[in-house]
């Protein structure tokens, strides 16, 4: 759902006058929303700008998709990255028709990541009791 | 036409994707080949107008790898769960097109995460098609970024290292080595997950625009989760 969200605003964007390069790990959705630059990552969800910790691998994808304002010249190509995973067992998980729904509930209210967060937000009057 | 391998640029076009699968709707896509740098040589071959193919397809320096395809997947996991199946977005026509009006060393970049990322002291989001957008700032500490997302599943890593999704340090290095100009005095994040399409264009897209617009911003990341 995010890529096809950065597909509609980097559509939008472009199209208001500010170049925009989008990173990201599912192919698919980048080739049906088309946004005017892709990056691939061919990375499970979650790891648009790489490994954790691996700060090599981070730097490698961001460099390349920066490099893409320079080296793209035509709307709607994707480049592909090499930079490999290392197992493939996370995409058995990630191409299943079956299963539950991993979704969060549809709440209405902030979601914070720690109790801790929202004493900060109070704290800070960015939320309010 | 055959294309070779070389260590200059390929720009392949106008093409469909091939060497991925076949099932994939690859509409014109086409996709740009680098043999000297990370960019792939070959993992994937686009087919020109004519019926052409990369060289690379029939002999491949990888085993072929399946990409996974999430539109179909996602589409068919809801229906097995008695869900109205998902119309997602395609585009019908070419996308804008923008040349970056000054070299990228010389450029002010933005940065969008769709992940949810927030900075401490700020509000999380919710999960129901929060469209609401957060500036969080460029030199905030790594320590001190949280995430909240409808897929929390997918926020493991990057609870541990931001970075994954949200790549404030290499974009500081790459500012510090002079490839890109400088960073905007912040970087913005929205909950991706949003369900309404009309609501990205009417409410995420604008206010994103907007943001960059006051930021001054050159050129735009947008790193999608």
């Amino acid at each position: 759902m995010c890529h096809q969200t950065v597909c509609l605003v980097a559509r939008h964007l472009e199209a208001h006058g500010i170049p925009t390069m989008c990173v990201g790990s599912a192919i698919d959705i980048f080739q049906a929303g088309r946004p005017p630059r892709a990056t691939f990552v061919d990375y499970p969800l979650g790891h648009s700008s790489g490994k954790p910790f691996d700060t090599a691998d981070q730097l490698s994808i961001v460099r390349a998709a920066v490099a893409g304002f320079t080296r793209m010249t035509a709307p709607g190509e994707i480049q592909v990255l090499a930079n490999r995973w290392g197992d493939d067992d996370w995409r058995a998980e990630a191409s299943s028709t079956k299963g539950q729904d991993t979704r969060q509930p549809r709440d209405e209210t902030p979601q914070f990541q720690l109790p801790a967060d929202r004493s900060a937000a109070l704290a800070s009057g960015a939320l309010r009791e | 036409m055959m294309v070779s391998l070389t260590k200059s640029t390929m720009i392949l076009r106008p093409g469909r994707v091939r060497g991925l699968d076949n099932a994939v709707p690859t509409h014109s896509a086409s996709l740009l080949l680098q043999a000297s740098s990370n960019l792939c040589p070959c993992r994937a071959v686009v087919m020109g107008g004519s019926g052409s193919e990369c060289g690379s397809f029939k002999q491949p320096l990888q085993a072929p790898i399946m990409n996974v395809h999430y539109m179909q997947a996602i589409r068919a996991r809801y229906e097995s769960l008695g869900y109205t199946p998902y119309r997602w977005f395609e585009a019908d026509g070419a996308p804008p097109w923008q040349p970056l009006p000054k070299p990228l060393a010389e450029a002010r970049l933005g940065l969008l995460s769709t992940s949810g990322a927030y900075a401490l002291g700020q509000v999380a989001y919710h999960y129901k098609d929060d469209t609401s957008i957060r500036a969080l700032p460029s030199n905030v500490a790594i320590e001190d970024v949280r995430f909240s997302h409808i897929t929390e599943n997918y926020l493991v890593d990057p609870k541990r290292d931001p970075n994954c999704i949200l790549p404030l340090t290499q974009l500081r290095t790459l500012r510090d080595e002079g490839v890109v100009g400088e960073l905007a005095d912040e970087v913005l994040s929205c909950m991706g997950g949003v369900y309404s399409q009309r609501r990205v264009r009417e409410e995420v897209a604008p206010a994103i625009l907007e943001k960059f617009k006051a930021q001054r911003v050159d050129c735009a990341l947008l790193v999608a989760m």
